[in-house]
């Protein structure tokens, strides 16, 4: 298990991690999650060892992390290169062993594993030579090829299509079924909802809330309603704290504070016009993070 | 393997498959073979100029003989003055001091029969001496085996020649050959190497930097082993084209020394085989003896020693200083405003060295020099390729410039750390002190 306890960071001025703690179990997938500029690299790069804490401490198994354990991690960055002028199978083989594995031990797995993403007749070619996509590949195999117990990947999901973000998420959801800590950082709620059990977010190097994501959902005070999206909402303004948010395909959100019974809302929706759909719907990711990111810069 | 280890095989081997290696290296390697050819054509334009050449015999007989060996390549004179020891009469001195002659060759009888002295006022035909002993051979051979003492050929071709400049500046063949030659196109190498090789390093840095490579090693690897890698890496790489071009000039002297033997006439290559043969005791004859010959005498191993550890020492002492400078910027144009500042050294080194080629080497300026890290590798090559340096100040310079490679390194390693991970605008002075005093 990766445990982050307490660090601070700050680069001169500016205070770039205050405080942070959070865990990543083996099997589970956490998420960092907040806006650009919030401290998520910045975390990442202690969590590595590439960047020394001000305070606190982070351990991997209830060791500190220093540079032989870091070097078993396996790190895919938001900004990703490959030697441009080396072949694929080449580079793979560089990185496997820069994480201590065999030639032989290396090759296999490379084998298998551009086998799983299709890339074998793509080995000996160059980077230059090969499709966006299959660049984005290849970067993630040379994350995972020592198979890490503990995958951190910052923002995985920028700059791929939505074909390889399918295969990509696959991959991971294989990774954790197999017992791997992953952490993942991400700007992007909607493409890391379904993947990311434990999350923190932070807004300006702050953690606002972090804890299991379905915990979180089910302790949440507000209800999301999805109904039918009917012609006069007037309704509404009759239940202090409601809100609306018209919805694709004929539905529109409704967020209700505690003080308000959804079953006073459906008759009053009823009264306004014909519903065919009324469904109370747990908080999506995306409307958590809002609540907390858009609190605190209303709050700024 | 090591991670280290791992980083410098790929570092090496990387590079020496890339094109602009093999096509450097090649291009240099067939560069020193036309050089190699060049005498071909100096020897025809040269045929437009004959040097003159005034000898001085110890007899009539004996001149003739001498004016009769050189008279096809030389406008041959003899003196009335007659030879009596080894030294030259001082109105032919003069002669050729005041331009009527180019040399003076003296012939001068002595117990082991008859020897030689070279006399030549051009530095030019200070090279000529070799051709000479060929020339000479028969004269030598002739005159002693008629003579009264018994010897064999063997013995009279094992005649002395010696050549003494009556240009003042240079006291005898060997120091203007070694000092303004050799020593100056070694340390041109010395000079466009350590620059090339310390450029390089710091484009390997910046090039995993702006293809962002560096994430991912910085994540998988201590920014030390990474500076390690590249610096041996690219060492290594500096070492095995020295190797090549070392082997590419030794081939191209023997070409040379085959091109020399070719243009001369039979009898004369073969006493020219005979007389290597006859100072080699058991070497096979044959052109290639005499491309031995001329391979050993013209670069001593001692030079190529120095030459190899000072290179060594020079390498890393910038290697360091370049790899500092690369991890701080982001992009390759950012290094060309460093590559300047970064330069100086070498330049100062480089100009001190050459002074020190053409003067005196032993003077306090040079001894000085030849102690301060950074510019005396050029600046100890020179004096110990050029005069004879007391062994403890080699000690002490060499000495000096390990402690320097050794801070340096450090200094590398932590602008590294802090350096690699810097993106955006080129830093400034103020930005590098920060780096340095940063607690990462």
């Amino acid at each position: 298990m990766l445990e982050v306890r307490n660090i601070w960071k700050s680069f001169g001025q500016t205070q770039a991690v205050s405080d942070l703690s959070f865990t990543a179990r083996p099997g589970a997938v956490f998420g960092l999650l907040g806006p650009n500029g919030a401290g998520k690299t910045t975390t990442i790069r202690i969590v590595l060892d590439i960047l020394q804490p001000d305070r606190g401490s982070v351990s991997w198994q209830g060791k500190i992390v220093d540079a032989d354990l870091r070097h078993t991690f396996g790190y895919l960055p938001e900004e990703r290169g490959l030697y441009p002028q080396m072949k694929i199978a080449d580079q793979l083989m560089y990185f496997a062993q820069l994480h201590g594995m065999t030639p032989a031990d290396a090759k296999a797995r490379i084998a298998q594993l551009s086998e799983s993403f299709a890339l074998t007749e793509n080995l000996n070619k160059k980077p230059a030579e090969l499709s966006k996509g299959n660049q984005q590949k290849v970067q993630f195999i040379a994350a995972i090829v020592h198979e890490p117990p503990l995958l951190v990947l910052d923002e995985p999901f920028s700059g791929f299509d939505p074909i390889n973000v399918e295969i990509l998420k696959g991959a991971i959801r294989g990774l954790v079924a197999a017992g791997t800590a992953v952490m993942l950082s991400s700007h992007r709620m909607e493409q890391v909802e379904e993947l990311t059990s434990d999350i923190c977010i932070i807004d300006r190097s702050h953690a606002v809330i972090s804890g299991s994501l379905a915990q979180i959902k089910r302790d949440w005070p507000d209800r999301f309603i999805r109904m039918t999206a009917i012609q006069d909402l007037a309704f509404i303004g009759a239940f202090p704290g409601v809100s609306a948010r018209p919805s694709s395909n004929g539905y529109v959100d409704l967020k209700a504070p505690p003080s308000v019974a959804p079953a006073d809302l459906l008759r009053a929706a009823i009264a306004a016009g014909p519903v065919d759909h009324f469904e109370i719907v747990e908080p999506s990711l995306n409307d958590i993070y809002l609540h907390y990111v858009r609190a605190e810069e209303s709050a700024a | 393997m090591s991670t280290t280890g791992i980083i410098i095989k790929r570092e090496y081997v990387e590079r020496i498959k890339s094109r602009s290696f093999i096509i450097g290296t090649a291009l240099v390697v067939i560069g020193m073979f036309a050089l190699a050819l060049l005498p071909f054509g100096f020897r025809w334009l040269g045929s437009e100029f004959t040097s003159k050449i005034v000898v001085v015999a110890p007899d009539s007989g004996v001149a003739a003989q001498v004016a009769k060996a050189l008279s096809d390549e030389y406008d041959v004179s003899i003196s009335k003055d007659r030879a009596t020891g080894a030294t030259l009469p001082a109105d032919v001195a003069q002669a050729v001091k005041s331009k009527k002659y180019d040399a003076a060759l003296l012939a001068y009888r002595t117990s082991n029969g008859l020897a030689f002295a070279f006399y030549p006022r051009q530095t030019g035909l200070l090279s000529k001496s070799g051709n000479l002993r060929s020339r000479l051979a028969p004269v030598a051979i002739n005159v002693d085996l008629t003579g009264q003492t018994a010897r064999s050929a063997k013995q009279a071709l094992n005649f002395q020649l010696k050549t003494v400049a009556l240009n003042e500046r240079y006291q005898s063949e060997q120091q203007e050959n070694a000092a303004s030659t050799l020593v100056y196109i070694l340390l041109i190498l010395l000079y466009i190497g350590t620059i090339l090789y310390a450029v390089q390093i710091a484009q390997g840095v910046i090039e995993e930097k702006s293809n962002r490579v560096m994430e991912v090693m910085i994540a998988a690897v201590r920014p030390a082993q990474l500076l390690a890698g590249k610096i041996f890496g690219i060492g290594a790489l500096a070492l095995t084209q020295m190797v090549i071009f070392a082997l590419a000039a030794a081939g191209a002297l023997i070409l040379l020394a085959v091109v020399i033997a070719s243009t001369m006439s039979q009898a004369d290559a073969v006493a020219l085989a005979q007389h290597a043969a006859a100072a080699q005791a058991n070497a096979p004859g044959g052109a290639g003896v005499a491309a031995q010959g001329v391979v050993a005498s013209a670069v001593p191993y001692s030079t190529l020693v120095y030459l190899v550890v000072f290179f060594i020492l020079g390498f890393f002492s910038y290697a360091a200083l370049f790899a500092g400078m690369g991890a701080l910027c982001s992009k390759a144009e950012d290094v060309q405003q460093f590559n300047g500042v970064m330069m100086i050294p070498i330049i100062i080194a480089y100009f001190i060295a050459i002074f020190a080629v053409f003067g005196d080497p032993e003077k306090p300026l040079f001894v000085v020099a030849s102690m301060i890290p950074l510019i005396s590798p050029m600046v100890m090559f020179t004096r110990v390729a050029l005069s004879s340096v007391p062994a403890w100040q080699i000690a002490l310079s060499i000495a000096f410039s390990l402690a320097a490679i050794w801070g340096l390194t450090l200094l590398a390693g932590r602008l590294y750390r802090v350096g690699v991970l810097m993106y955006g605008k080129p830093p400034r002075l103020g930005d590098v002190v920060r780096a340095l005093r940063a607690p990462t």
